[in-house]
């Protein structure tokens, strides 16, 4: 495998690492914090943190789905 | 009797008896320069899905195309990751307003987690500033607080709805102050009864509208 290729594979790896550990934190953050929120407390009024993290998720498994094929197209 | 009741209930750190009255986080504007960065990323980068072919046929051909792809890639990695990190912490940096204190908690998901917590007995002043034509079209400003024993004063930057908070702020401050000033009162009344060997029920409220 070409230094190319696993460079890539190690940046997707990293960035999948470090979404994971984002979504742990807040999860352990909605453990302690059970705050009711509202529409003034939700960003313009209807996004909430588990809409951003779920969003997060999305972009890194594209990000996932685009190395992969990427680098078998190649 | 419950004694613990409310404790933990809406918080980490929520005092036993403790009401909680609300919460506020800061206004989106601080995330306005940030989206704006994004919306262009998010543009850049859908050019260069739609120009994909391309772009391979470049990177086959050229070492430096390569390269440079690379970098991209990389760095476009780690602004998507830095982005939604910024917009979390966005959320778990909150402000408690509750019936004995007011809590300014400054959290990240990862490096920061202060607490800063005033008692409402200690507050001297509110004080909101709103300033510029966003802030009057947005409904949004900055809460100063003056505290009675220094000369410390704590700033919570771009509340939205400041004039809510400041209100409740306020009306909080007035109950607790009262409340405890009841309870100096009616154990001062106790000492002296007790000192005069008398025994008479003095109601504290009365007392204080007759002297």
């Amino acid at each position: 495998m070409s230094i190319f290729n696993t460079l890539m594979i190690i940046s997707v790896l990293g960035s999948t690492l470090f979404c994971s550990l984002v979504v742990y934190r807040t999860i352990q953050y909605n453990k302690k914090y059970h705050l009711p929120e509202s529409h003034y407390t939700m960003l313009f009024g209807f996004i909430t943190k588990e809409y951003i993290a779920a969003i997060y998720a999305a972009f890194v498994l594209f990000m996932i789905i685009f190395t992969i094929w990427f680098i078998i197209t190649l | 009797m419950n004694v613990n009741i409310n404790k933990d209930r809406f918080f980490k750190g929520q005092q036993a008896g403790e009401e909680f009255v609300c919460f506020f986080r800061h206004h989106w504007i601080e995330l306005l320069k940030d989206m704006i960065y994004f919306s262009i990323f998010l543009f850049i980068a859908i050019l260069s899905v739609i120009a994909i072919a391309k772009i391979k046929d470049a990177v086959r051909e050229s070492q430096e195309f390569k390269i440079l792809f690379l970098i991209s890639f990389m760095m476009a990695n780690f602004y998507i990751n830095k982005f939604f990190v910024k917009l979390i912490n966005h959320f778990i940096n909150i402000g408690i307003i509750t019936d004995r204190r007011v809590i300014d908690n400054k959290k990240t998901i990862f490096l920061n987690d202060t607490i800063d917590s005033i008692d409402m007995a200690q507050i001297q002043n509110i004080e909101k500033i709103e300033e510029g034509l966003l802030s009057s079209i947005f409904g949004f400003g900055d809460i100063k607080i003056f505290l009675s024993a220094s000369d410390s004063v704590k700033t919570f930057y771009n509340v939205p709805n400041a004039k809510f908070h400041f209100r409740c702020i306020s009306r909080q401050k007035e109950i607790r102050q009262m409340a405890m000033l009841k309870e100096r009162l009616a154990e001062r009344l106790d000492h002296e009864s007790i000192g005069r060997a008398q025994i008479k029920i003095i109601d504290p409220e009365e007392y204080i509208r007759t002297n």
